[in-house]
């Protein structure tokens, strides 16, 4: 039963994928970052989430946030397959004037969002307090938040996970997409980059319960959400996902250059798609 | 005219009086929280013993307290956030002004500690800017009580505001009591003290007591000004500055922040757009960072103590 699952998920992370290299087509976004985090996006929007697409504030509903807002490529194509969204709606109107879909997610244009972000260091401080408001009203849904790993400079997030863990916030989980790139370069091995390592520490250190995953193994992912603590649990919890940025298509993976960036003829469009094919074979 | 105590008359400390507030408030209404970093116990001790499970230090981190109460109020609570003007303003900002103010959230701000208020701690934690950089986001109410006990009516006010409010305390220990009457308070409309017709004082925050007693002392030498209680900075009452402007003529502005795009600097604004003629002066902090010393010596030594308002309204008269 769990393979099957595990096998339907991975096939929408192939679509996931393409929606999102399609969208680049059309327009420029922050594509290497949301191919990173797509399989837990997949999961998350498509197996573990608590929701109702025709009823966005739904009070049971689990919450999301994405606190990496550049991410909002990723978010959207989610959205859509989960029902929130029409896809051609997005293809056709991102970034247009009047469009609910900009390169940041934005609430006051899109309702069905929790929060508007874009400005990386504040998706945990929020999911902090929508996580403290659930544990006052004995509510019994999650707060997940997506962070960036090069996100996780920002102070603001180290604000946010002492207070989270202080309050004995189990109904919070942060997910990191751990792809080991900044804007400028790698995290690790480039002088150009900020060093995150030890990162599963830091998290330890401020008293989470740290799950360490290959952000691309769809089994681990789904593996890691089964079992999550009890939402009335004490300890927030951070899934660190390793990752590839640009995941899928072998000539943009692991290349700042592709940070953000779009397709700009019909030619490179077809062989990012075929990229991305071979990589599922 | 409102009837009103001299300078120093009757001393008040907004602190003890807003904790006496805020421990009735927090048991009526189960969404009050009070989110603070670090900062309850000097203000509100009462209610911070009082058990109430709706307080919560985030520790020092101002940052996550304007986002933390961004997320209570996104669930429906209504949070307010105490602390230090000078950090919740510079250091918080833009999360007050994307995560708060963009998404209209309905959070409440109570910033302690403003301008030169905290005398001997200097400029590292004088909060000469707030009004400037609060009053500049769009969906935010800003409020600058006039007297110690006006923060009660700001308070609840704010309240029953669905959305952001900043309300601009002074240091909230010690400070006069300008009303000695009650009075109907309504945000967004400036207060007229008194009536006079050689010129206008216009005031905020703890300079409200020292423009009236500037007014009183030059009543003494036969001017006779206005004196208006602008406490809210934004939205500005226009009507009132614009009848001001058109009925007097001449206003000084005085203020405990910088003046260069503090209240007075709003009230300029609204008077050159009308295009009426009017003589203006604006008082408060000049473009520099105040050393140490008392409110009243910094007050003095920067020229907008009140023998500064009284020779003011004569240069402009």
């Amino acid at each position: 039963m769990k393979s099957e699952i595990v096998a339907q998920l991975k096939e929408q992370a192939f679509e996931m994928r393409k929606m999102i290299v399609k969208l680049a087509g059309k327009v420029d976004i922050h594509i290497g970052g949301d191919l990173s985090m797509a399989d837990m996006m997949t999961a998350i929007y498509m197996y573990k989430m608590r929701k109702d697409p025709k009823n966005v504030k739904w009070p049971g509903r689990d919450r999301f946030l994405l606190s990496k807002g550049h991410g909002a490529g990723c978010l959207y194509v989610a959205m859509a397959m989960a029902g929130y969204d029409d896809l051609d709606e997005i293809y056709e109107t991102y970034g247009k004037f009047g469009s609910r879909y900009g390169a940041h997610p934005c609430k006051v244009q899109n309702p069905a969002l929790e929060m508007s972000s874009g400005s990386l260091g504040h998706g945990l401080a929020l999911g902090t307090g929508m996580a403290l408001a659930g544990k006052m009203k004995k509510e019994d849904h999650y707060v997940f938040v997506m962070l960036g790993d090069a996100e996780c400079a920002e102070g603001s997030v180290w604000e946010a996970a002492m207070s989270a863990a202080n309050f004995k916030l189990g109904n919070l989980v942060a997910f990191v997409d751990r792809n080991k790139f900044g804007l400028c370069a790698a995290t690790e091995d480039s002088p150009n980059g900020m060093k995150m390592e030890p990162f599963a520490d830091k998290w330890k250190a401020f008293g989470w319960n740290v799950v360490v995953i290959d952000g691309h193994n769809m089994e681990e992912i789904v593996n890691a959400l089964d079992n999550l603590p009890p939402e009335n649990s004490d300890v927030p919890t951070v899934i660190i996902g390793n990752t590839v940025k640009g995941k899928g298509i072998d000539f943009i993976e692991n290349n700042a250059q592709w940070h953000n960036g779009f397709f700009s003829t019909s030619e490179q469009l077809e062989a990012a798609l075929k990229a991305l094919e071979n990589s599922y074979n | 005219m409102i009837k009103t105590y001299d300078l120093g008359e009757n001393i008040r400390s907004a602190r003890p009086i807003m904790d006496e507030v805020i421990l009735e408030y927090s048991k009526k209404n189960e969404k009050f929280c009070l989110v603070s970093p670090d900062m309850t116990r000097a203000a509100f001790p009462k209610f911070m013993n009082s058990g109430c499970d709706r307080h919560f230090n985030v520790g020092i981190a101002e940052t996550a307290a304007i986002d933390i109460a961004s997320g209570l109020a996104l669930e429906g609570y209504l949070p307010y956030v105490y602390g230090m003007s000078a950090f919740l303003s510079m250091r918080s900002f833009e999360a007050i002004r994307t995560n708060v103010c963009y998404q209209n959230h309905n959070v409440k701000i109570i910033a302690c500690n403003t301008g030169v208020s905290l005398g001997v701690l200097g400029s590292t934690h004088y909060a000469m800017e707030d009004m400037s950089l609060i009053s500049s986001i769009p969906n935010m109410t800003l409020i600058c009580p006039g007297d110690p006990d006006q923060t009660v009516k700001a308070f609840y006010a704010a309240a029953e505001i669905d959305g952001p409010v900043y309300i601009r305390m002074a240091n909230g220990k010690n400070e006069s009591a300008v009303y000695k009457e009650d009075y109907k308070f309504e945000v967004g409309k400036g207060i007229t003290i008194r009536e006079g017709e050689d010129c206008a004082i216009i005031a905020c925050g703890v300079m409200v007591a020292y423009a009236n007693q500037a007014a009183k002392e030059l009543e003494k030498q036969g001017i006779n000004v206005t004196v208006i209680d602008m406490h809210t900075i934004k939205p500005i009452d226009k009507d009132l500055i614009l009848k001001t402007a058109k009925n007097i003529g001449k206003i000084v502005t005085v203020e405990d922040h910088y003046v260069a795009c503090g209240m007075g600097s709003i009230v300029a604004n609204v008077v050159a757009e009308s295009g009426i003629e009017c003589k203006f002066k604006k008082l408060g902090i000049p473009d520099m960072y105040p050393g140490f010393g008392s409110f009243n010596d910094l007050r003095n030594a920067m020229g907008y103590d009140t023998e500064h308002i009284v020779a003011a309204v004569k240069e402009l008269i």
